[in-house]
């Protein structure tokens, strides 16, 4: 996952030159994220502004209150006019040319994050497990909370998170959805585990599984990616390996990620979130590395997904709300009193 | 009457394993390859699911790792069973011999 650098771009403020360009961005991007939100709820959304109706607008708020729009466009504009927090990838549709709208391409979701305020997620073991073990899972899930506001803290039974290493391979529910994981079924997987299990395979297996938890999808799926696979050769290759179908392929590694489900901006392969594929699939013949460990962009992600401590004068920036869709649990919706404030300066 | 027997992952496989006609026999399996025949069918792999409050189905991210083999016809199929731990790794395939007898 890589985001761009919204913290360095928050430093100074517009001088009074730009003013009217900051004023017309703004009210372009007010009623661009209007315009978009409208479009996803009935598609009433592309009349008068001169984009296509047919010309999906594919970095959208689905669910974004409507009392932060305006609030995040300003920020929006604020930090950088270049900035158009809603119209990754549809340039065209928007008026804009394609530079200004490529260096922060910001796609706002999403569909399964927790609340970005600090909150501790209870973890709790199906299976007997020894408690230097436990600890061990419980340190490498807890290196995100490093960065960000929610942390996982054991407790003896009924966790949130419910973690079993008698499964079948590694796995686990994405974000809010383990809260739809019938009691006593695990939510997170990881089969064969123990503490002769070596340390990059923590780093590797737990921190993603914890990733996921943590609301964050499969990198390797974003349209970037995908991109770069050759097709047959993957059919061919997972066939091969794996068993699959080329429906099974298609399903698990070349139909990307809506990118209405996506914050984050450019792919990052080095992400913890991003499988390895090996170069022998790819059409420029170089593997996709995939992550070994949480890197620092996944940490920027995370930052800005779970902001560790809101600061007071803070505004609303849209780029850092997660929004969760009406499918998340009623308590997951959050009141207004619960919207990230991010600091404008500094 | 069918069967449904559920080879726990920690399972280590049989070389071959008898059936009747309807039984299913689910495996820890990234994937299953099965030959043309009508002997032995494959449903999956998959990966875990839940319902959520709107009655939608919802899915575990990760590699699916569980199949389904269903016994359709009288005779003997041999299976390869894959596994592995990631798209690039390292994978292991397990030849099972599956011998379904007819319903009785
Ligand atoms: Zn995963």
């Amino acid at each position: 996952m890589e985001i761009a650098p919204i913290r360095s771009t928050l430093q100074g403020e517009p001088n009074m030159a730009d003013e009217d360009d900051l004023r017309s961005t703004l009210l372009a991007v007010a009623d661009l994220a209007r315009s978009a939100a409208e479009k996803l709820d009935g598609g009433r959304g592309a009349t008068g502004n001169g984009h296509r109706p047919e010309e999906p607008l594919t970095c959208t708020p689905r669910a974004l209150p409507d009392r932060l729009l305006v609030a995040a466009a300003q920020t929006a504009a604020r930090v950088n006019p270049m900035n158009s927090p809603v119209v990754s990838g549809s340039a065209s549709a928007v008026g804009a040319s394609t530079d200004a709208v490529e260096p922060l391409r910001i796609a706002v979701m999403t569909s399964k994050y927790w609340r970005p305020v600090p909150r501790t997620l209870t973890v709790s073991f199906l299976e007997a497990a020894d408690a230097d073990l436990r600890a061990r899972i419980l340190e490498h899930m807890n290196a995100w909370a490093t960065r960000g506001c929610i942390r996982f803290a054991e407790t003896a039974v009924d966790g949130e998170v419910r973690i079993s290493r008698e499964g079948d391979g590694f796995w686990s529910f994405l974000g809010t959805d383990i809260l739809h994981v019938p009691a006593g079924r695990p939510t997170l997987n990881l089969e064969g585990f123990t503490m002769a299990t070596p340390e990059s395979e923590y780093k590797r297996v737990v921190r993603h599984e914890a990733g996921h938890t943590l609301g964050f999808p499969h990198e390797h799926m974003r349209r970037e990616l995908i991109a770069r696979i050759d097709r047959e050769k993957a059919y061919l290759f997972f066939a091969r390996t794996q068993g699959w179908s080329r429906a099974m392929v298609d399903a698990q590694v070349l139909t990307p990620l809506d990118d209405a489900d996506l914050i984050a901006t450019r792919s990052d392969e080095n992400s913890i979130m991003c499988y390895q594929l090996p170069g022998s699939i790819t059409l420029d013949g170089r593997p996709i590395l995939g992550g070994l460990d949480i890197d620092e962009t996944d940490f920027s992600f995370v930052e800005m997904v779970y902001p560790p401590t809101p600061a007071p004068g803070s505004v609303a920036v849209l780029s850092t709300l997660p929004t969760p869709r009406a499918a998340a649990p009623a308590d997951e919706l959050w009141p207004t009193t619960e919207d990230v404030l991010v600091p404008m300066s500094s | 009457m069918p069967l449904l027997v559920d080879l726990p992952a920690s399972a280590e496989l049989p070389a071959a394993v008898s059936a009747t006609v309807g039984d299913v026999i689910g495996l820890a399996a990234t994937g299953v390859l099965v030959p043309d025949g009508g002997v032995v069918e494959v449903l999956g792999p998959f990966l875990p699911g839940a319902l959520d409050h709107d009655g939608r189905l919802t899915g575990a991210q990760g590699v699916p790792g569980r199949a389904l083999l269903v016994a359709r016809g009288p005779g003997t199929a041999v299976v390869e069973v894959i596994r592995s731990r990631g798209l690039a790794g390292p994978s292991t395939t397990t030849s099972l011999v599956v011998e379904v007898a007819a319903a009785g």
